[in-house]
């Protein structure tokens, strides 16, 4: 008889992982949508900053 | 024979909605593929998942994808304890194992949920190890859990 720890993933095993809610997987979806937001708000202010310090120069 | 009432505030106004709720926890094992591929031996114990500590399980099974070899059956449990708490000889027919009706586990300490191979060994057979657990372990125990913090006499 012998003991085969299987809890993590292994070659025989896909591990545990605990199942989440349909709840939470809505809000998982929604936390992506606005960190996407936040990237693309963070690239437009950057943008709108190189602008202006060009505009400053001129 | 008296009955007093010490369920503290709320009254009949029930169990609030954002209070601890069970998760499901699940493991898919490909039992051909332990010990290198050559499969599980007779009374080979399968560690499928953690059981933190003040946790009950409330429910758990096995579902069996793909069947193991001939004559296997197949126990869910704690070893060194109930060992087929959950499931017990199952079968291994695919499909869902039957759920005993014995007492569900609380675990005390963490633990395992282990799967026992029985009756011969398994050279095939793919298994869903699943469990719906919940933590029930106290909040303020040391400090609320005394007399002169209580307010109503019964």
């Amino acid at each position: 008889m012998a003991t085969y720890d299987l809890r993590q993933k292994t070659n025989a095993s896909t591990g545990q992982k605990v199942v989440p809610s349909q709840e939470e997987i809505r809000v998982q979806n929604l936390e992506n949508k606005v960190n996407l937001q936040s990237e693309k708000l963070d690239k437009i202010v950057k943008l709108l900053d190189g602008i202006s310090k060009e505009k400053s120069t001129t | 024979m008296a009955t007093y009432n010490v369920t503290g505030v709320g009254g009949t106004t029930g169990h609030p909605s954002n209070g601890r709720t069970p998760y499901l926890v699940e493991n898919t094992i490909d039992v051909s593929a332990v010990n290198g591929d050559s499969g599980a031996a007779q009374n080979d114990v399968l560690q499928a998942m953690d059981i933190p500590a003040e946790t009950v399980i409330m429910e758990a099974g096995i579902e069996v994808i793909t069947a193991c070899s001939s004559s296997v059956t197949l126990d869910l449990g704690i070893t060194g304890g109930d060992v087929d708490i959950y499931t017990d000889g199952d079968t291994n027919a695919t499909g869902y194992s039957t759920l005993t009706a014995t007492a569900r586990h609380v675990a005390a300490a963490a633990d395992t949920l282990d799967v026992l191979v029985l009756s011969a060994a398994s050279s095939a057979g793919k298994i869903r190890v699943w469990a719906i657990m919940c933590d029930v372990s106290g909040i303020n125990e040391s400090d609320q859990n005394t007399s002169t913090q209580h307010d109503t006499a019964v």
